[in-house]
């Protein structure tokens, strides 16, 4: 009895997730200064999708297709994949304090944008240079944790630490240097992390890297399971500790760096979200992940939604998600009072 | 089976933890490793566990060479009961115990209603099916030990591996394990613990392997190895073995181990060091590892 109970909770939970997440889509695209309808949102979606002769205006067009849909699954792709890396990373490190920040992939993504701002390269460099910082500063938690440390998880968190601090301080090097007129904002805004800038074709390119890492972590999502109750008990039961730790940080970071390339630095998701994700079904990973996929979109949906509409300028994303994340989250800790953690 | 052939191990800089561990035990035995804080006995768990390496010799189950089995492969037959999981997230105890079918998992697959159906067998071998939807993390510690009991059994590895099982358990659940333990021996279970209790060789073992300094000094039936004078140079405290007659049917004896605690029994520990069947080698003096935890 209990256990049919708790399979198909987990089912419907899921279900009205994704539900949920797909009225925060559609009514993501009535946000916005120019009024499109409802149906006429559905007409244009619906219409392109099936090749139907057009009955909207250009402009209509052009807003829905060119100007929100891009950043609408920018925000899903961004949402996700911190959210996935950020819980994959806390069943890794067994630590819910852990973001997907903790091997300084934002720290390094923030310097390559920054060098790249500051070398007044192209959008496009720009973002290639936040993608390969990211990788880079990762790559350097790593070797400093395998040939200086001792080849564990805390010496590999610590490597982190030394890394984040080191790019911290070249990012404030380039910022010292900047330009202020011009490049020193947009350096400054690019850390505070946003959607504004997304086009397309940014999103395109991120898609690939996001996709095949997060069905990496799912392929391996037992594995990534059982690895949270400890390394020597994981090995015990048959699991290859290296090889599953290996994966999760290659997939973690390649997620985080595709999608910090292309918002900037957007804080607390990837924190938040797979704590309200236990909250809701508990510690198990299997079901903790796609949980987390889908909470992390929609929630970085409707913050996207709420920075473009609350103020008539826009709010950078990073700022609104911790601003209105923190109180969110004391809230659900005052009424939940369970351990999820 | 498992034959444990000459192990040594020790961490690169440092002396020999282990130095020539030898022996093997056989379904339906069990394996009670003995010995002070620092002897080793963990050190040769893990070792049997494949996760220390050993420096030299061969650990053998079912004559395959543990070094040469693959994780999953060597999961099937060698399961380990904790002392306490390091879990830190919140797991139902039912989601703790279909761990344990993680070597019986085919790739990218989570576990099947069949692998749920061998849990929740094994917690009803075990008595525990009303634990079944608790938090792990909720639980008394003897009830955690039998959930990692669970775990195990649900894992259908032949052999157990027990780090002191019935640590920091009430009297009457340390009873219980032990119980337990013979129990699964008498399926057919191999089962290599270690404890801080003599007597629980006694109650549950047949053989028992004495260590000191990561050596083996003494390896046999309890009845011939746990002596007075073999435990009050192993401890290096006056400890008597008396034989009682406790009031049974058969009013068959047992033999417990009494500390001796007055003055007078001083005399009898300078005579037992006198006497001590075997001399202890020197070895290393660091016989701590690197956290300074026994080992």
């Amino acid at each position: 009895m209990l256990k049919i109970n708790t399979y198909s909770q987990d089912t419907i939970k899921l279900i009205s997730l994704f539900l949920l997440l797909l009225v925060i889509f559609f009514a993501s695209f009535l946000i916005g200064r120019y009024p499109v309808a409802p149906d006429m949102v559905f007409a244009i979606l619906w219409g392109k999708l099936l090749h139907l002769p057009q009955h909207w205006t250009n402009s209509m067009e052009t807003v829905v297709l060119k100007v929100r849909l891009p950043r609408i699954m920018a925000a899903i792709l961004v949402g996700s994949a911190l959210s996935g890396a950020g819980v994959a990373y806390q069943n890794l490190f067994r630590n819910s304090l852990v973001s997907p920040a903790i091997l300084g992939v934002s720290a390094g993504a923030g310097f390559g944008a920054a060098l790249g701002m500051v070398l007044q390269c192209s959008w496009f460099w720009i973002q290639g240079m936040a993608f390969a910082g990211g990788l880079i500063a990762v790559g350097c938690s790593f070797g400093i944790g395998t040939f200086f440390g001792n080849k564990s998880i805390t010496s590999l968190v610590l490597g982190g630490m030394v890394v984040s601090a080191l790019f911290q301080a070249f990012i404030s090097v380039l910022k010292y240097m900047a330009d202020p007129s011009d490049t020193l904002p947009a350096i400054t805004f690019w850390l505070m992390g946003g959607l504004s800038k997304v086009t397309m074709q940014d999103t395109l390119w991120a898609m690939p890297a996001m996709t095949i890492a997060l069905l990496a972590l799912y392929a391996i999502r037992w594995e990534i399971h059982v690895l949270g109750v400890g390394e020597d008990e994981a090995h015990s039961m048959g699991i290859n500790i290296r090889f599953i730790q290996g994966i999760v940080i290659v997939c973690a970071t390649l997620m985080t760096a595709a999608a910090v390339s292309i918002s900037g630095i957007i804080g607390w998701v990837g924190l938040l979200i797979p704590h309200m994700a236990r909250m809701l079904v508990g510690a198990k990973f299997t079901q903790l992940l796609p949980v987390a996929l889908l909470m992390g979109s929609g929630y970085l949906l409707l913050i996207d939604g709420v920075s473009r509409s609350i103020a008539a300028v826009e709010i950078p994303v990073g700022i609104l998600t911790a601003i209105i994340g923190a109180p969110c989250f004391v809230f659900l800790l005052a009424r939940s009072r369970r351990t999820w953690l | 089976m498992i034959e444990v052939q000459d192990v040594c191990f020790n961490y690169a800089d440092e002396g020999n933890l282990l130095q020539n561990i030898s022996f093997s035990a056989a379904p339906g035995d069990v394996v009670c490793l003995l010995g002070p804080n620092g002897a080793g006995k963990t050190t040769l768990l893990r070792c049997l566990l494949d996760i220390n390496k050993p420096s030299q010799g061969k650990i053998l189950v079912n004559g395959n060479d543990v070094k040469t089995m693959r994780p999953k492969e060597k999961a099937k037959f060698v399961a380990y009961v904790p002392q306490n999981t390091t879990a830190v997230f919140s797991y139902l105890v039912i989601e703790v115990v279909i761990m344990g079918r993680t070597p019986h998992l085919q790739r990218m697959t989570t576990p099947s209603n069949r692998d749920r159906e061998i849990a929740e067998k094994a917690l009803a071998q075990l008595e525990i099916t009303h634990l079944a939807h608790r938090h792990f993390d909720e639980l008394s510690g003897g009830e955690r030990q039998m959930v990692l009991i669970a775990r195990a059994l649900a894992q259908q590895a032949q052999i157990l591996i027990m780090d002191e099982p019935t640590a920091s358990l009430d009297y009457g659940n340390q009873v219980r394990i032990l119980k337990l333990v013979r129990m699964l021996a008498g399926q057919g279970y191999t089962i290599i613990m270690s404890s801080h209790f003599p007597d629980h060789a006694f109650l549950s073992a047949n053989q028992v392997l004495m260590m000191q300094k990561g050596v083996v000094l003494e390896r046999g039936h309890p009845e011939q190895v746990v002596t007075t004078e073999n435990l009050t140079h192993l401890y290096a405290s006056a400890i008597q073995v008396v034989e009682v007659t406790p009031q049974t049917h058969s009013n068959k004896p047992m033999k417990v181990c009494v500390p001796m605690i007055e003055q007078e029994a001083e005399g009898v520990f300078q005579a037992a060091q006198k006497t001590a069947a075997f001399q202890v080698r020197p070895l290393g003096s660091a016989m701590t590892d690197r956290e300074g935890n026994e080992c």
